[in-house]
């Protein structure tokens, strides 16, 4: 599990494709990103869908996935992809700092 | 001539053959005397269960020898070594011309992908909004 505060992002997630023998393999198209919990994290992918940037939103665990078409050819064989566990907890700047008491106008007290 | 496969397995098949030919001699001839109908049956029970040992030794035993007889043809037939063939050169050529090809066709595919990893990184600071 990786832990972050909304003061903090993932700038550069990257994805790694290999085949069964460990070696680099590639995917048909453009592998398409999401959150699964876009209240928690948000997922801004690269064009070539190679990497992205995740930003976090809220307090809260969500995970990053990727889907792709492993078949290069006419039909189309899916393979995912999944981040660990991102826990997000609330960054120093979103916690409050300062309580203000605001006293507003005194009133004359009623006669007794 | 090639080793007897098993011999150690081949000596205790035929001590059990040597155990059982007496048993089943003595039980043919208890079967043969005067006894009660029901120790006849008793012992004739006695007799289809030993012969039918005797009879799945010997199988054992000439399952033993064909595998005996398979080792001496593989020793005959130069086993363990299997030389290179040769061939002449046109042949040869055309094997090569041959492997050529196989290897341009296979190089026109690739293993898919089977796995993709998410790599977060590091975190970093958000910007300071300006």
């Amino acid at each position: 599990m990786a832990d972050v505060t909304t003061d903090q992002f993932f700038p550069s997630v990257v994805l790694t494709i290999t085949d069964a023998t460990g070696a680099a393999a590639t995917v048909d198209g453009v592998p398409v990103w999401a959150s699964s919990d876009e209240t928690v994290l948000a997922v801004t992918a690269a064009a070539d869908g190679m990497s992205a940037s995740v930003d976090t939103v809220a307090p809260g665990t969500a995970r990053v996935s990727v889907s792709a078409d492993a078949d290069l050819g006419a039909g189309v064989v899916s393979l995912d992809g999944v981040s660990e566990d991102i826990n997000v907890t609330l960054g120093p700047s979103h916690q409050a700092t300062t309580m203000t008491l605001t006293l507003g106008a005194p009133s004359a007290k009623t006669a007794p | 001539m090639a080793d007897d496969p098993n011999p150690q397995l081949r000596a205790e098949l035929n001590a059990a053959l040597a155990d059982l030919d007496p048993q089943i001699r003595g039980l043919h001839d208890l079967a043969a005397v005067s006894i009660s109908a029901d120790l006849r049956a008793s012992v004739q029970e006695q007799i289809v269960e030993r012969e039918r040992r005797h009879n799945l030794i010997t199988t054992a035993l000439a399952r033993l020898d064909d595998a005996h007889d398979a080792m001496n043809m593989l020793q005959a037939d130069g086993y363990p070594a299997q030389p290179l063939a040769t061939i002449v050169a046109s042949q040869f050529n055309e094997l090569q011309e041959q492997q050529t090809d196989l290897e341009t066709a296979i190089a026109l595919f690739r293993e898919q992908a089977s796995r993709m990893t998410v790599g977060l990184g590091e975190p970093s600071a958000k910007p300071k909004p300006a």
